[in-house]
């Protein structure tokens, strides 16, 4: 038997070629009992292995390889309390720059072994316990097996495993190669390992070490010395204030604030419902979560606790959510229960640009060494792994471009060669070799992670350093990220708080500040309350909602526009409804709304599923159904719930056959039995909870109330905050749907944002493209120093741009205010002269006075299409006229009668043509297996939706894009009320 | 009928008017140009033939005029003046060159005629193939007034062009009706020269083309070389351009390397020999040489489609012979090794004897191609231009 003391897997980021689940499972497959994991400056895996070795009945050995200036080493935790050292030790190789490994190993590190095979750092760590030599095959392990002998040192055999099979050393260096921004032929030999270190079996080992049998010996002796039963010791998360005391008192009389705060008075629901809560919060020992949770949302006025945590009454006192949970029947188990063992999830949403304050507080608070942000393991989607091979073998970014744009942005390297095969857009595409290749390899970068990214929100405190429990290092963008992802911290025990950014509560807050500056009008985030306005409510039964967040996608819109519903109550149902693979029960959810009458599946669901007409709609649906159907127990109906959104096929199998045995134990027929899971198994990918939907469904209802009444500073923060699902235009396009005037940036009347007042919306200076943030800046601030700029002249002497700039002013039509007369090209030779006086002084026909008397040369103005051009160049989007205007000439000529978008609902059941603009699309896959996309159009009249079922988008996916101009032909499809395209016929135009 | 190095993942480098009519344009894989047209007939590129050609015709035009001066391929300007009384009426002598290179080479051309290279050189643009434009003496500015700037050259430089387009100034006529002066602010020294163009002033002379002392040698690379291969090939180059120094008796005083990327962008490195010596016709110290301008030249990542090595301002070797027999300081050793390797590839052909080094290069392959290679009359279109007694003229074939 041998144990490998030195192996790496892929999580040596862009080193280590296989991944856990194949390491081990060759380590079992050669009859070894023992794995060490030991992988380059870090524990990335490290939860993921030892469950992955729990699984495969392997015991797992925790280690790393250290690299550093003044050499390497793998350190192996030999006790359970060694491993805060050595993640300590990790922490500082990442944190410190001055890092010595020699110094860090000269200190007392009790229950850490050291293997090293360089002979500097041997010399130097002589005398220390627990140091062995490493001793690899071949000719590089000579030298430490000398060395060993003459210090007589003890020696171990590895074989420094980089990847589990032979075959793995091509995707080895393929790695290397993305790695070193190089090329294949042109990686440099000693930057990938040799073909031979691979996970070899004991006897190939042990050929390799016929003169030094010892140190395969004490390989197997060190392993059996190592710890090899890791356990992560429960939740970990700090007291109160640090104060070891009960803080219950506490949290109740903060409640009881909360009380006269949200109610005024305590009614007999709510005390009860509080007590209820309390008693449990007790109970479990999360009055100190609760109290950390609430103190760092009270940093910002503006925020929105979603997920479960909205179906907490105490989330709701102490001002964590906004939704009342026992008005609106929220049910609190979802949240906690007697039987839940982790810590709840409260996520909060903050302003997207207010977070970072947050987090600097969280950091303030607790101190640096006791927070971290969690990572995200960033691995390979299909674009970025076909574009990196293929750079890889140096082929040119325009035909690397022509490949990628055909595949999926989010599909897994794995799909490339099926969506090659199968996907219409791939249709009459020839790759040539060396494609085939390409594509090849770029399937196995799947699972590979490449480099660590902030997650977007997840943060953790701990009671003492958090690089005790897991090495911290310093994201790219400065922030200390741990080294696991959300799933193995939360496996580890480490509790996550979500403090996340959240683009729509920017633009409720900056909607309320210019509200505040137009009118006078002073509204409050957390007590306006417009779940009764008649005028939203109507926007929102109108699907009339672009820009409100979280129903303004085509599907929701359109959804509304069926149902014509705008109260709360259905807003809550719509949101969680709307999901992938749902669209059936959609239409039925529709039906029954409308009063068609129906049938329950089963009686024992009647109760539950009463309020959401016999549909299953949120997450506890599921679970309350697993149990009163199937005789789930709580514990096990919340782990159906988890798995389904964790799209684990194998569980899922196993609870499928669980559930059908506890139906069939309760004599439920087989075919309830089918449509019930059929319904459940909807609910896979993304699906939300009850609290949650009403929490995001109250955000919506605020952002629809400021449309409704304040519709140009609404759109105008939309807008200036990045938007949502849509374009730049396509906002510009619905602003002006609703009577607004939209004005061109200026250089007066523009502020960096855009703005919004009255019937007008004023482009901002920020959507100039290209143009440097400090001129803008220049600008802003000097204008209100020194007042309005009066002439170009003026601003000429007061902010002086550079020429790359002025023309992106001049040319947007940013300055035509203060022209005096002059057209944009004598402006733009106002701007470049006075760049060249120096070349002028120079010049050799300068008057021999020296004056120079500059008139500006009569030049045209551009014509009406090349300004149109520098509108689509300078501000991203044409915005004097509707780009389709451009194509009159064309629409006409192609001799169809065109049917304006808003006149389409008289024309149900026809077949029309329409003069188009592409505004945004989805491409989603039916039950057979084909592609179709949903496309939404518009024109000058109004915003569409079409349908390119399979047959459609086969013929026409290739010449489908977003911001073109198309005729599009089809027949005019009516459902429930709303209208939309079958398209059957498209011209680029 | 198309140009290009091979086969596959090769791009096409010119195109016939056919060709072009299927939608093939320079620039395309070969696969893709193989696809739209299927019977597509691929020819390979040789300079060798196309600098004969070009020579024959500045020989042909000569009976004309002794001032030809090929501008580049198949351009030509003529100084006709004087020629009157020879050959009578511009425009017949023009129409007679035109004839006599379709007669000789297959090749026929568009005229320009006019008082100076440039509009002469403009007028030949504005017209078809087989088609004159003669450009009167005075009437240059209003010629050039209504086209487009672009046809001024040098304008056709992104920055020149993109400043025309911002300031509005898009045909020659507006370009010419600003102040000298202030053009000056705006292109510094450029726009006096710009403005001397739009008013169709050029007092450069018709200058007949001096012997290019100038050796190049170069490879195409129509499959994906690794840098292994890449230096085999690079090695190949400069054997092929040291066996050309020796057989000439030339050092060379200036080194260029030229790579040229799949996506059709060109690096350069070039290098000034300072110490001419005789050791640097020997293939060890080019290659030295060589190498340091490869490494300074290939820096992307991207697949290269062509190498070439040219040596210029050529000198005989001046070198001191060893004053000792067994002092091999000067390379006496591989002046005798080369010089017998010369003689077999003289005797026995160039594939007969290669370094291991390029054994695996596609450099083998293509001299081993090089002796049985057929030369190939190609009739693609090409410019040529004729002067008369006032300036120049101008031919487009």
């Amino acid at each position: 038997m041998f144990v490998h003391l030195h192996t790496h897997s892929c999580y040596s980021l862009m080193r280590g070629a296989s991944q856990l689940e194949a390491l081990v499972v060759a380590a079992r497959r050669q009859s070894m009992t023992h794995l060490a994991l030991t992988d380059t400056n870090g524990f990335y895996g490290l939860p993921n292995f030892l469950e992955t070795a729990k699984k495969h009945g392997i015991a797992p050995i925790v280690g790393v390889q250290v690299t550093a200036r003044d050499g390497e080493a793998v350190l192996l935790a030999r006790t359970a309390e060694s491993y805060p050292c050595l993640s300590e030790l990790v922490s500082r190789r990442h944190l410190e720059e001055t890092f010595s490994l020699t110094a860090a190993l000269a200190a007392d590190l009790p229950g850490v072994a050291v293997l090293s095979a360089d002979l500097k750092l041997l010399t130097q760590l002589q005398g220390r316990t627990d140091l062995y030599v490493e001793v690899r095959p071949g000719s590089k392990g000579e030298d430490p097996l000398r060395f060993a002998r003459e210090h007589q040192l003890p020696r171990v055999a590895t074989n420094a495993v980089y990847f589990a099979e032979p075959d793995d050393y091509s995707l080895h260096r393929l790695l290397r190669a993305i790695d070193l921004n190089s090329t294949l032929a042109d990686l440099p030999e000693d930057e990938v390992v040799q073909p031979g270190q691979w996970l070899k079996p004991t006897r190939q080992m042990a050929a390799h070490f016929p003169h030094c049998p010892e140190a395969l010996a004490e390989a197997i002796h060190l392993a059996r010395r190592c710890h090899t039963d890791w356990k992560f010791s429960g939740q970990i998360f700090p007291n109160y204030r640090d104060q070891e005391q009960d803080h219950f008192h506490l949290l109740r009389q903060r409640c009881l604030e909360g009380v006269s705060w949200r109610y005024g008075e305590m009614s007999p629901a709510v005390a009860e419902r509080l007590e209820e809560e309390l008693s449990l919060i007790q109970d479990k020992g999360f009055t100190d979560y609760f109290l950390v949770v609430a103190d760092i949302i009270h940093e910002s006025p503006i925020t929105c606790g979603r997920g479960s945590a909205a179906a907490s009454l105490v989330s709701y006192l102490l001002g964590i959510t906004h939704v009342d949970p026992v008005r609106h029947q929220l049910f609190f188990g979802r949240f906690l229960s007697a039987n839940r063992r982790d810590f709840p999830d409260i996520d909060v949403d903050f302003p997207w640009n207010e977070r970072d304050e947050v987090l600097d507080f969280v950091e303030r608070t607790y101190g640096g060494e006791r927070t971290a942000m969690v990572a995200n393991h960033v691995g390979f989607r299909s674009r970025a792994a076909v574009r990196e091979v293929a750079k890889v073998y140096g082929i040119p970014p325009a035909e690397i471009k022509q490949v990628t744009k055909r595949l999926s942005f989010f599909g897994r390297p794995t799909k490339i060669q099926q969506r090659m095969i199968r996907h219409p857009k791939f249709q009459n595409v020839h790759l040539e070799p060396p494609w085939p290749e390409i594509l090849q390899l770029a399937s196995r970068l799947n699972g590979i992670p490449r480099h660590l990214s902030v997650h977007c929100g997840g943060t953790i405190i701990v009671p003492d350093q958090v690089n005790r429990y897991v090495p911290v290092q310093r994201a790219p963008k400065g922030v200390r990220i741990i080294q696991w992802e959300k799933d193995q911290a939360e496996a580890a025990g480490l509790v996550k708080i979500d403090l996340l950014g959240n683009r729509s509560l920017a633009v409720i807050r900056d909607t309320l500040a210019a509200i505040r500056t137009n009118t006078g009008k002073n509204i409050s985030y957390a007590q306006f309350n417009p779940l009764d306005d008649l005028r939203t409510q109507r926007l929102i039964a109108r699907g009339e909602t672009m820009g409100v967040f979280y129903v303004e996608s085509p599907a929701m819109r359109q959804l509304q526009q069926m149902t014509g519903r705008g109260d709360y109550e259905h807003l809550v149902i719509h949101s969680s409804i709307i999901r992938p693979a749902a669209n059936q029960y959609i239409l039925e959810y529709v039906r029954r709304l409308k009063g068609a009458p129906y049938k329950s599946v089963h009686p024992l669901l009647d109760e539950a599923l009463t309020e959401t007409y016999g549909i299953m709609v949120y997450q506890e649906d599921v679970s309350q159904i697993a149990m009163k159907l199937a005789g789930f127990d709580a514990a096990d109906a919340d782990t159906l719930r988890k798995v389904l959104s964790k799209k684990s096929k194998e569980r899922l199998a196993n609870y499928r056959s669980r559930f059908y045995e506890g139906c069939r134990q309760r004599g439920v027929s087989h075919q309830v039995m089918e449509t019930v899971w059929q319904m459940i198994e909807s609910f896979g990918g993304y699906s939300f909870c009850k609290p949650h939907s009403a929490s995001y469904a109250l955000v919506s209802f605020k952002s629809a109330y400021l449309k409704a009444h304040y519709p140009a500073e609404f759109m105008a923060a939309v807008i200036s905050n990045g938007g949502g699902y849509y374009s730049a235009f396509a906002y510009i396009s619905e602003a002006r749907r609703l009577g607004l005037q939209v004005l061109g940036p200026d250089v007066n009347a523009s502020g960096i944002n855009y703005r919004g007042k009255d019937r007008t919306l004023r482009v901002g200076l920020r959507q100039l493209k290209g143009m440097p943030q400090d001129v803008l800046e220049t600008i802003i601030n000097e204008r209100s120093r020194n007042g309005p700029f009066r002439s170009l002249d003026a601003f000429c002497q007061r902010i002086a741009p550079e020429p790359a700039a002025a023309r992106i002013l001049v040319q947007s039509g940013t300055l035509d205010s203060i022209a005096g007369g002059l057209n944009r090209p004598q402006m733009l030779w106002r701007f470049y002269g006075k760049g060249r006086d120096k070349a002028v002084g120079d010049s050799f026909f300068l008057p021999p006075n020296g004056a120079v008397s500059v008139e500006w040369p009569q030049v045209r103005d551009y014509n009406h299409l090349t300004k149109l051009s520098h509108e689509r160049e300078t501000l991203g989007f044409i915005l004097s006229v509707h780009p389709l205007r451009l194509f009159s000439q064309r629409i006409a000529a192609s001799g169809r009668r065109i049917v304006p978008a808003n006149q389409l609902h008289q024309h149900g059941g026809r077949r029309v043509t329409l003069a188009a603009w592409s505004i945004t699309g989805k491409e989603v896959i039916t039950r057979n297996g084909d592609p179709m996309e949903f496309i939404s159009f518009e024109d000058e009249t109004a915003i569409f939706e079409t349908t390119f079922f399979p047959k459609a988008y086969q013929r026409f996916c290739q010449i489908l894009d977003m911001n073109r101009a198309y005729l599009l032909t089809g027949r005019v499809e009516e459902q429930h009320g709303t209208v939309s395209l079958n398209v059957a016929d498209v011209r680029r135009l | 009928m198309v140009i290009a190095p091979g086969q596959g993942r090769t791009v096409v480098q010119a195109v016939s008017p056919e060709a072009r009519q299927e939608g093939i344009q320079p620039g395309m894989v070969v696969a893709r140009a193989r696809r739209r047209c299927r019977r597509l007939t691929i020819l390979p590129s040789d300079l060798l033939f196309y600098r004969q050609a070009q020579e024959k015709i500045v020989t042909a035009l000569g009976r004309f005029s002794p001032l030809v001066e090929p501008a580049h391929w198949g351009h030509f300007f003529i100084d006709a003046t004087g020629t009157r009384r020879l050959w009578g009426a511009l425009m017949d002598s023009a129409d007679r060159m035109r004839r006599l290179v379709v007669q000789h080479f297959q090749l026929d051309a568009a005229v320009g005629m006019a008082s100076n290279k440039l509009v002469s050189r403009v007028a030949s643009r504005v017209v078809k193939v087989r088609e004159l434009c003669d450009v009167f003496p005075g009437v240059e500015a209003s010629f050039l007034a209504p086209l487009a700037v672009d046809v001024l050259p040098g304008v056709g430089e992104v920055t020149t062009t993109r400043l025309l387009a911002e300031l509005n100034l898009c045909t020659v006529g507006e370009l010419a009706a600003v102040p000298p002066l202030l053009l000056g602010e705006i292109f510094g020294a450029a726009g006096q020269r710009l403005h001397r163009m739009a008013l169709g002033e050029d007092s450069s002379p018709v200058v007949t083309p001096k012997a290019e002392p100038t050796l190049q040698e170069e490879i195409q690379l129509p499959e994906d070389n690794n840098r292994h291969r890449l230096l085999g090939c690079l090695y190949g180059l400069v054997e092929a351009l040291g066996r050309r120094l020796r057989f000439q008796n030339r050092c060379p005083g200036e080194l260029t390397f030229t790579a040229i990327y799949a996506d059709g962008a060109q690096a350069k490195a070039r290098e000034r020999i300072t110490t001419v010596g005789c050791e640097f016709h020997l293939d060890s110290v080019l290659y030295r040489a060589a190498l340091r301008l490869f490494d300074r030249a290939v820096q992307r990542r991207l697949r290269i489609r062509r190498l070439a090595l040219s040596a210029a301002y050529l000198q005989p070797p001046i070198g001191q012979l060893a004053l000792f027999p067994w002092d091999d300081s000067h390379g006496g050793k591989e002046t005798k090794l080369l010089r017998a390797m010369d003689h077999i590839r003289d005797r026995y052909g160039n594939g007969a004897l290669y370094y291991g080094r390029i054994a695996q290069s596609a450099f083998r392959n293509e001299t081993s191609e090089t002796g049985g290679r057929a030369r190939r009359k190609q009739n693609l279109s090409s410019v040529s231009y004729v002067s008369h007694k006032f300036g120049t003229l101008n031919l487009r074939f």
